[in-house]
């Protein structure tokens, strides 16, 4: 006995630090394991304030690139409107169809805070539970993808970004929708993304577009996701190593839309009934 | 010593707010994160108690993690920080010890000594943080690369601190 505490007295300083790091990097790595984040971070209250408050002062420099982007959708939009159709017909008839039911709507929100040279890159919006953002709701802008929100406040949530070690998000080719495989971040390049899953018997070209395949529920179908640059196939591996372009840039990303699917709870319910029993 | 801790409580504030409004948000490289709070665990005086160090240490860690997304990543660093510091001090003792020493600046212990007790314990902190953050074995030329970098960075803002915020030595 006397022995131990003797022991425990030696070491104390040593028994202190272990203990804190074993607390600490429990924190991180369920972080890491469970896209759940559940350490402070930028969805809180007050430093989700401060950090808005920042990008109030910093957001005035990216206003011309945010203004032609929006000009660029706008002019997309006004050619879909009827009036820049030529009527063929002159029969004027409505459609009242009913056979289309809205699946998807979208929350738009500002990214108040983005990263893109960590391990894991996380960005803050200024939206949450408030307007109805939940975790698990897929995130997009007008170019592609973004990732998925993991922790939402009143206010702010926090958005797991594509640039990350732990998220698969799967896709297929535009032009060929059988071939399906999915993207992961490698670290390197915030800009690339890496293509896995793709057997070699397929042809697959430079430039070929990537979009979600959407049947998880979090995307819609057809979001793009990058195009290919690059694709080769090493030692003759059975499946093929392909490099792809990100359409969206995390570093100038400033208006997010959040994906919200009025099927999910549906869907979900579905699935977890049928794999229960 | 009361001195210190007023000027102390200003600097904490300072570092904070210049590592979460500026020093996060600086992406030129990914290899570079630059980090000014260490100043503030470097600065601590020699005899302090360990506790309070500690006490210190969490809450600058928290409170930088809260903004940067890191989920606890800070504080492990300066945890470890603050265990291997009074290591560090034993390790590089100056020839007549720490005895008329009441701050570490880099008026008091000259040149060549600060920056071999700055470049020591940035390079562990760094080292800690990105092996953690990367957590991959076949990765560790990425982690030595961003380690090396980003020491060199943070030094320099630390000795650009020093000459701001310190005076030097009455003569």
């Amino acid at each position: 006995m006397k022995n131990l505490i003797n022991f425990l007295k030696r070491f104390r300083d040593l028994l202190i630090f272990f203990l804190l790091q074993v607390i600490i990097l429990s924190f991180l790595f369920k972080t890491k394991n469970y896209h759940n984040a559940i350490f402070f971070n930028t969805s809180n209250t007050i430093s989700g304030w401060l950090t808005e408050k920042r990008n109030n002062v910093v957001k005035h420099f990216s206003l011309e690139g945010e203004n032609e982007m929006l000009k660029q959708k706008n002019a997309e939009l006004l050619a879909t409107q009827y009036f820049s159709f030529y009527k063929l017909q002159n029969k004027v008839f409505t459609i009242n169809d009913s056979i289309y039911e809205q699946q998807y709507s979208y929350i738009p929100a500002s990214v108040i805070k983005t990263s893109t040279t960590r391990r894991d890159n996380y960005i803050t919006i200024d939206k949450g539970t408030l307007q109805n953002i939940h975790e698990g709701m897929g995130v997009i802008t007008n170019e592609g993808i973004v990732g998925f929100v993991i922790k939402s406040s009143s206010h702010y949530s926090l958005i797991l970004t594509v640039l990350s070690e732990k998220i698969n998000i799967p896709v297929k080719f535009k032009h060929q929708n059988k071939v399906r495989g999915h993207i992961k971040w490698d670290g390197s390049d915030y800009t690339k993304v890496q293509l896995h899953g793709i057997t070699n018997d397929i042809n697959v070209l430079k430039g070929d577009t990537i979009v979600t395949k959407g049947s998880s529920g979090i995307f819609p179908e057809g979001i793009p996701v990058g195009i290919v640059k690059k694709a080769s196939n090493q030692n003759g591996e059975i499946t093929l190593d392909i490099e792809v372009e990100l359409t969206t840039n995390f570093k100038t990303i400033n208006t997010v839309y959040v994906v919200k699917n009025m099927f999910k709870s549906e869907q979900e319910k579905l699935e977890n009934g049928f794999f229960d029993e | 010593m009361n001195n210190f801790w007023i000027k102390y409580s200003w600097l904490f504030i300072l570092l904070v707010l210049i590592q979460i409004l500026v020093l996060n948000h600086f992406s030129i490289s990914k290899y570079i994160y630059p980090m000014a709070y260490l100043l503030l665990l470097i600065i601590l005086p020699v005899t302090i108690n360990k506790y309070v160090t500690l006490f210190i240490a969490i809450g600058l860690g928290v409170l930088v993690d809260a903004f940067s997304d890191t989920f606890g990543l800070h504080t492990s660093s300066l945890v470890l920080i603050v265990y291997v510091r009074p290591i560090i001090l034993n390790l590089i003792r100056p020839k007549n010890g720490y005895d008329n020493i009441n701050e570490i600046t880099i008026h008091q212990m000259g040149k060549f000594w600060f920056s071999e007790y700055s470049i020591i314990l940035l390079f562990i902190h760094y080292l800690w943080f990105f092996s953690l953050e990367i957590f991959r074995i076949d990765m560790i030329g990425t982690i030595i690369l961003k380690t090396t970098l980003s020491t060199l960075t943070s030094f320099i803002i630390i000795i650009i601190f020093q000459y701001l915020f310190f005076k030097p030595l009455k003569q």
